[in-house]
This record gives C-alpha cells, sequence and structure tokens, in this order.
C-alpha cells in the first residue's frame, strides 16, 4: 500500500506532505522550517535555508537502479566544506534502505552507512584519536593526508582531513540533519572508484563507505531528472570595496575567494567561513569584504578571465588564474595555471609553463600507485619529472576554495611523452589530489579561446609534449620492412632458377707466366631473361699462386658480347713472426641482365706462381637470388630510422634538462 | 609537436621503405649486377672463333680499340 501523510506546518500552516515512513524528518516546502514527524503533532525545528542553486540531474523524486535496487531520492542536505556547496541526496532504496548520493567538482558518488561492528568502533575512535587538533597542521604521528589506516581488513588512504558544515536541507529524511553545526571528517580512498567518509559530527564517529560512479551507473529515469541549465545562477557585477572597479563573478554560488582584476586585492563573501548563508544571498555575492592586499605582484593571466570556448569537446570558462613557483637550486621556476569552469559541472586547469600548454584533470589521488621514481595510473607506466613546494605567488579571478599568496603544496609531477600525458601529485598536510596531465598545442588554446598570435615564446620542450619522433613506431616499421625484404629473399631464392649452364674442368693454364690459353666452349643456351649470370672460377688445392680469366660472352643472334675478368688467388706466409694469409683461391663475378638466348663463351686464362700449369675449373649459373642485394636496399632505410632515432634523443635530451633527472646526470 | 617535422620523418621513413622493397624487387626480378662490360661492337661467331689474344678483332670487341 502507497504510503502517503500529509502534516500541518506548526510555523506557517501549510500543507507538508510525507511518501514514507522512513522520513524521520521534513522540511516545509512553504516556509523552510525543519520538522520533526510525531503521529501527533509536527514539532518544529527551526527554520532552515533555501538551497543554494547548484544546478543538479537530481531532484526530489529522481528514480534510478543502484546495484540493481530501485531507489527515489526523498531529499537532501546542503553541506560545504570551504571548497563551495555541494549536495548530498536522500534516496530510499525499494527494500527500505537509504543511500547518500554526493555530488561535488563534477564528481557523484554513493554512499552507505556501514553497520558498526565492535572492530569497526574501536578503528573508527583510534583514527579520530590520531586527528591533528582543529585548525592546526598535523604533529609527528598525528594522522596527515597521505596516511593509511585500516578499517575492516581494507587499509584505505586518507585523502582530506577536513572541515565543514551542514549549511541547510529540504524534503524528507532520514536522520536529523545536522543544520548549522559545524563537523569534521576524514576522507578516504581506494584505488579510483572506492572511498570513505569518517564522519567526526557526532559523539562517535560514523563511517560512510561508498564509490564513485558514473551517472549512467545510476540508470536515473530522464522523465524525473532535473534540468540543470535551469538552476544555474548566472554571472553577476559587484563592486569592490577596495577600488570601486566592476567585478563580474562569473560562478557567484560558488566562488569562496575573488581576486580583483583591477587592484588585485583578495575579496572574499562578507560572512566568510564556513558560510551558513542562505542559498539565495550566498548566490548574490553582492557583499564582499577585502581580506587582504597581495604583495608587490602584477598578476597577468595568459588568457582573459571570462574567456569562454570548447576544449576538447567541453564548453568551458576560464574563472581564474593563479601565478605559482618553485625554488629549485636558489633560483625561481614560475607558471601559471587558469581555473576552468566546466558547463557540465566541475573544474579543469589549464597550466601554462615557458609558453607550453597542459590541460589538468582531477584524478582520484588514491588511483596513482608510487614506486621509486616512478608513478602508475590505469597500466600506464610515468616517470618521476619533477618535484618541490610549490607557493602561490598571485591569484587572479574567483575561486572555489580560499586560495591565498604563499599557500604551499608539495608537488610531484611525472610524465609519459610516449603517451602525451603525465600525472602531477600535491599534497598538505590536509589534502592529497592528483590530476592527469594532457599536451595542447598553443594553436588548440588560440583557437578554442579565440586568442590572437602567442603572447608568450615558447622555450625547450614540454614536459608531456609529446616527441615528433616515435622509435617504438620506428623501429617497428622498419622491423616489417625487413621481414617483408626477407619474405621477398625467400620467394625469389625458391622463383629463381639457380641453373647450371655450363660447368667444365679445363686448363692446364700457362706454364709461363704472361701468356694467354684461349678456350672456345659450344654454344650455351640461356633460358631465362633477362637474369643474372654468376660465373666462377675454382682451382682445387691453390696455394701460392694466382689465376686470371678475361672471358666474353657472346650472343650469337646478336654479335653482342659481355666482357668480363675474374681472378682466384692465395697466399700466405709469415711476416713479423704473424701468419698472414689472402685471397681464397675462388673468384666469383656477375653479369646483369643477360637476356635469353644462345651463347658461346671465350675463356682466356693467365696464371703466376703455383697458378701456372694447373687444371681449373669454370662454372656459370643463370638466374641466381642475390642476398647482397637485400642488404644494399636495407641501408637506407636502417640510416633513416637511425637518423630519426638520434632525433628522438635530441629531443628527449632536451626535455630532461629541465626536470629533476636531467639525461647524462646521476 | 610539429605536424610538419612529424610529417617529413613519415615521408621520410615510407620513402626509404617503397625503396628498399622496390628496388630489391626491381633487381632481383632483372637480375640487375654491376659485373661485365658490354663491349662497343658485335662479333659474329666465326670473327669469335678466329680471334686470339693480340688478333684484331679480339682487341677490337673487348676493348673498343680498332686496328691495334
Amino acid at each position: 500500500m502507497r504510503f502517503n501523510r500529509t502534516l500541518r506546518c506548526p510555523h506557517c500552516g501549510a500543507d507538508v506532505s510525507v511518501s514514507t515512513p522512513g522520513a524521520v524528518y521534513v522540511t516545509c516546502g512553504h516556509c523552510n522550517t525543519l520538522l520533526l514527524r510525531d503521529d501527533v503533532a509536527p514539532q518544529d525545528l527551526g527554520r532552515v535555508a533555501q538551497p543554494a542553486p547548484l544546478g543538479s540531474r537530481f531532484r526530489r523524486g529522481t528514480t534510478g537502479v543502484y546495484r540493481g535496487q530501485p531507489f527515489v531520492i526523498r531529499g537532501r542536505l546542503q553541506l560545504d566544506h570551504g571548497a563551495g556547496p555541494w549536495n548530498e541526496w536522500a534516496a530510499e532504496r525499494e527494500d527500505g534502505g537509504w543511500i547518500w548520493i554526493a555530488e561535488a567538482q563534477g564528481e557523484t558518488m554513493v554512499f552507505e552507512e556501514a553497520t558498526p561492528t565492535e572492530q569497526l568502533r574501536g578503528q573508527l575512535a583510534a583514527i579520530a584519536s590520531g586527528l591533528p587538533r582543529e585548525g592546526q597542521a598535523p604533529e609527528k604521528g598525528a594522522l596527515r593526508a597521505g596516511g593509511v589506516v585500516t578499517l575492516g581488513a581494507d587499509r584505505w588512504t586518507v585523502t582530506e582531513l577536513g572541515q565543514g558544515a551542514v549549511l541547510t536541507c529540504e524534503g524528507e529524511l532520514p536522520v536529523r540533519p545536522p543544520v548549522g553545526s559545524k563537523t569534521r571528517y576524514i576522507d578516504l580512498g581506494r584505488g579510483d572508484r572506492a572511498v570513505a567518509t569518517v564522519d567526526l559530527t557526532r559523539a562517535e564517529p560514523e563511517l560512510l563507505l561508498g564509490e564513485r560512479v558514473q551517472l549512467a551507473d545510476l540508470q536515473l529515469d530522464p522523465t524525473t531528472e532535473a534540468d540543470p541549465g535551469a538552476e544555474q545562477v548566472g554571472a553577476t557585477r559587484v563592486r569592490c570595496p577596495q577600488c570601486d572597479g566592476e567585478l563580474v563573478i562569473q560562478d557567484p554560488v560558488r566562488a569562496v575567494h575573488v581576486a580583483c582584476s583591477h587592484c588585485h586585492t583578495v575579496l572574499a563573501p562578507a560572512s566568510d567561513g564556513v558560510a551558513q548563508q542562505p542559498g539565495a544571498q550566498r548566490a548574490a555575492q553582492s557583499l564582499l569584504s577585502v581580506l587582504r592586499a597581495q604583495e608587490a605582484v602584477s598578476p597577468r593571466s595568459p588568457i582573459p578571465i571570462g574567456a569562454e570556448g570548447v576544449l576538447r569537446g567541453e564548453p568551458v570558462q576560464v574563472i581564474g588564474a593563479l601565478g605559482k613557483r618553485v625554488k629549485a637550486d636558489g633560483k625561481w621556476y614560475p607558471w601559471r595555471e587558469l581555473l576552468l569552469r566546466r558547463r557540465e559541472g566541475g573544474y579543469w586547469w589549464l597550466v601554462e609553463a615557458k609558453g607550453h600548454w597542459l590541460l589538468a584533470r582531477p584524478l582520484p589521488p588514491t588511483a596513482v600507485q608510487k614506486s621509486g621514481t616512478l608513478a602508475h595510473h590505469a597500466g600506464q607506466r610515468f616517470k618521476h619529472f619533477t618535484g618541490g613546494a610549490a607557493t602561490v605567488h598571485w591569484v587572479l579571478g574567483e575561486f572555489y576554495w580560499r586560495v591565498q599568496q604563499g599557500d604551499a603544496a608539495e608537488v610531484d609531477d611525472y610524465t609519459a611523452p610516449e603517451l602525451g600525458r603525465g600525472l602531477s601529485l600535491e599534497r598538505t598536510p590536509h589534502e592529497l589530489a592528483a590530476s592527469t596531465l594532457e599536451h595542447l598545442d598553443h594553436s588548440e588554446v588560440q583557437a578554442t579561446f579565440g586568442l590572437p598570435a602567442p603572447k608568450v615564446p615558447r622555450s625547450g620542450v614540454g614536459m608531456v609534449q609529446p616527441n615528433p619522433v616515435r622509435p617504438r613506431e620506428v623501429w617497428s616499421a622498419v622491423g616489417v620492412v625487413l621481414a617483408l625484404l626477407v619474405m621477398l629473399r625467400i620467394v625469389f631464392g625458391v622463383l629463381h632458377a639457380k641453373e647450371v649452364v655450363y660447368d667444365s674442368e679445363l686448363g692446364p693454364s700457362p706454364a709461363k707466366a704472361n701468356v694467354e690459353t684461349v678456350d672456345l666452349t659450344e654454344p650455351i643456351a640461356l633460358r631465362r631473361g633477362p637474369a643474372n649470370v654468376r660465373v666462377e672460377l675454382t682451382s682445387p688445392g691453390l696455394s701460392q699462386g694466382w689465376l686470371g680469366l678475361s672471358g666474353a660472352l657472346v650472343d650469337e643472334g646478336t654479335g653482342e658480347v659481355l666482357t668480363f675478368a675474374t681472378e682466384a688467388a692465395r697466399y700466405s706466409g709469415v711476416s713479423g713472426g704473424e701468419s698472414w694469409s689472402e685471397g681464397s683461391g675462388r673468384g666469383v663475378t656477375w653479369l646483369g641482365s643477360v637476356p635469353a638466348g644462345d651463347y658461346r663463351l671465350r675463356l682466356a686464362v693467365q696464371g703466376f706462381d703455383s697458378g701456372l700449369g694447373r687444371t681449373y675449373r669454370v662454372r656459370l649459373t643463370s638466374q641466381v637470388p642475390r642476398t647482397l642485394w637485400l642488404f644494399v636496399f636495407s641501408l637506407p632505410l636502417l640510416a633513416v630510422a637511425v637518423v630519426l632515432s638520434i632525433r628522438w634523443m635530441i629531443f628527449e635530451s632536451r626535455r630532461w634538462q629541465d626536470s629533476d633527472h636531467p639525461w647524462g646526470q646521476s | 609537436m610539429k605536424p610538419l617535422e612529424l610529417n617529413l620523418a613519415r615521408v621520410a621513413l615510407i620513402a626509404a621503405a617503397l625503396f628498399a622493397l622496390g628496388g630489391y624487387a626491381l633487381v632481383e626480378a632483372r637480375g640487375i649486377a654491376f659485373g661485365g662490360r658490354k663491349a662497343p661492337a658485335r662479333v659474329t661467331p666465326e670473327e669469335l672463333r678466329s680471334s686470339s689474344t693480340g688478333s684484331s678483332t679480339f682487341i677490337y670487341w673487348s676493348h673498343g680499340l680498332r686496328g691495334k
């Protein structure tokens, strides 16, 4: 039977419907009063703010399926931990259980409260006791971001030690929302999907276990989905309280710090802090207070703040810029980071260093495994490039977190240039962050934001800039061609006749030096042509002697004559105590492209030393495959591959010159 | 990445590959070799039969020097 009750709001008298017996708390949709459902009369627990319009695909009544269980969204909490507000939607499953769907910075996560066991209670208490004091850096031995804790039998990495507040709530909820109270929490991660939160709002720590999901995983019923665009608040114009210059705030709901583009003063919403502001007031951002001036800097964004474009298929807008730098060997190495707001939700970064551009997309920090100077992610290997303490030098524009001059983080960058990708890992005592890096050509950035010619001259080689030469591909291609050449050689070896057209023992050679003996053969038939002819002169046992053959192959049909010469010699001896030998006793020469036909062979032989008065053998073989040509024609291919490999090495050497591990240095 | 440079590298590699495969196939199929030299004149088998070292006929077709 379908549950449906109507309560009368004790504050405004309006009807408040309750659609599930699992909802213990409910807010009045007319006056935003939080009510405790009671069978007799609802209790007024005070008014709450209207939620800020964050632009979500969820709303009360949205239905979907998670892990095979249908769910319906009953209500939501809106929280803030200093990085802009986010929604946590309370969804009731068909079996009566509740799950929480969190949306933050473009990510969707589904949580479920873990059943507390004795072991888990003990582990949670131990974790909570290791927390650093509120607002202070972790002391030695205290829990810090990057640390490892055990829950049940699983080991988790601490990704954030944070504090925040429940700003407001709406709809029907299974537990009392601690609206207005500050919370402390520990975010944990394992791999690229598993997440957990230890919530320290109440006296006893609570554990929520969950996972990152894609919206598609939730199989939302499109007829119940919300239109995120309809809810979003547009840009708003305000005056800088310091210089009275006009400022355009692109995302007034989420902007936490704004650096004036005129006087560079850092501003914050008038009641900054873990804001407990009504959503509407927060959205207006009409009241800004001066937080602090920036010292001795002249911020300059390489792309104007507010510029919009479509990057890698996604509409984005530049809303802020940071100047960062790291000191190494007494020298500052600066770069600039531009915050891109995605229309689809969440943020990307554009990083510019020495005229090279990178697109940074957030990544779960626990999805990266580090080992020595290597990092692994999604089965790919990245090499450490640079690392150090990066500090914020200047800020410009608006940000969803409290950023200011002097903020520091340990940064390690890794590269896999062959993929055109890299990884960036950032660590503070309270938070881990990771992002993937992709090389962007300046022309792509230029086209995206309609920029004029490059303002920043490019120097050196970018960290993940693809090498124009890919040696693996080059040598693979060379290997394929060499294999084809070998196959051709085998084919010619099979197809070529290798026909012996003349083979005769002749002689003896002249008995005196400088005298020729001449032989004229009977007609020889060359049936294949044009083809090569190999001429071999041998004299078995020739030692300390020389035989010279001058031949002529005469085409009986045309009278064309091909002359040739070869020699067989073999000498050896001892000179200066070392034995030597030269010659193989065999002479070979080749005749090229001999047409088919009938031929006669004229052979004139001379001898010297033991080559005088010797018998010798002459053999002619037609159409013989020559392996020599295989090597000859491979050479230019190998030469091109070697030149390209050298080009690759020069490029890589220039890239790694700017790293912590330059080539040629240990 | 400079596309032109990338293309040049590809073109050089493809050209070298075509040269290797085409050149090797051609010399094998045509039986090309660089030994042997075509004499500048023709002879009949009778002239050949009668030629001997130092004869004018032999010298003519083997060296192209008539009358020596």
